[in-house]
């Protein structure tokens, strides 16, 4: 399961996706949306995404994952569209045999993410609105928002 | 010879639209390409990534007639 949806992500549903016999450890990462940035509030979020990209991305993390610890299964779903404060943007599952490598693998995948995946990330504040650029981003402006 | 150009995020709301046709120029890259469509203004130009057939291409990568090419905006995912 590697997509994008306009609606809840369900984490359930993508723990199962990666689910199986013989895997002793599944390890679920969530991104949520914060109420806050740097203490301003934050009422809403919106993200946008370009599907055509972001899915050969997402396999290529997944074949990336499974190369680099053996046995590993990766789920990846990003959220796009409106969100509330609260809700899950981003849910990451890894199956692995041992856990040492579900939370390894869990790490890599989301790092991956926020340096490849072509999201982009909208706070709405009471100032207005403004793209936020990730830390992992190849690209940056360094001032936080997008001119 | 001609390439359909979409925008994301920052850039669409510049541009005003999701996507266009534009004529290339002969030998065109992906950043020349980009340079002529958004010109430096005072802030300076945005730092983007590229990509052309749903791919990341480098900057030097050559355009060709039918290309479906982006300017991909500091990402946000997460």
């Amino acid at each position: 399961m590697l997509t994008l949806t306009d609606a809840p992500i369900d984490p359930r549903a993508v723990e199962a996706a990666v689910a199986w016999p013989g895997a002793g450890a599944v390890l679920s990462f969530l991104g949520v949306t914060r109420d806050n940035f740097e203490g301003e509030a934050v009422v809403g979020l919106s993200y946008e995404a370009y599907p055509e990209l972001c899915l050969p991305v997402m396999q290529a993390i997944a074949d990336e994952v499974a190369a680099q610890w053996p046995g590993a299964r990766l789920a990846m779903v990003h959220r796009i569209g409106s969100l509330g404060i609260g809700e899950a943007s981003v849910v990451i599952s890894v199956a692995t045999p041992h856990r040492g490598d579900a939370y390894a693998a869990s790490r890599y995948a989301i790092d991956a993410l926020k340096a490849r995946l072509p999201v982009w990330k909208k706070e709405h504040r009471k100032d207005g609105s403004h793209w936020k650029e990730n830390a992992e981003s190849p690209v940056r402006t360094g001032e936080g928002d997008c001119p | 010879m001609s390439v359909r150009v979409r925008y994301f995020a920052v850039l669409r709301e510049r541009r005003g639209r999701d996507d266009e046709p534009i004529d290339l120029l002969p030998g065109e890259t992906v950043a020349a390409l980009y340079a002529r469509l958004f010109p430096v203004g005072p802030a300076g130009r945005l730092p983007v990534l590229f990509a052309a057939n749903h791919a990341y291409v480098k900057a030097d990568h050559i355009l060709v007639d039918g290309d479906e090419v982006a300017f991909i905006p500091p990402l946000g995912g997460g």
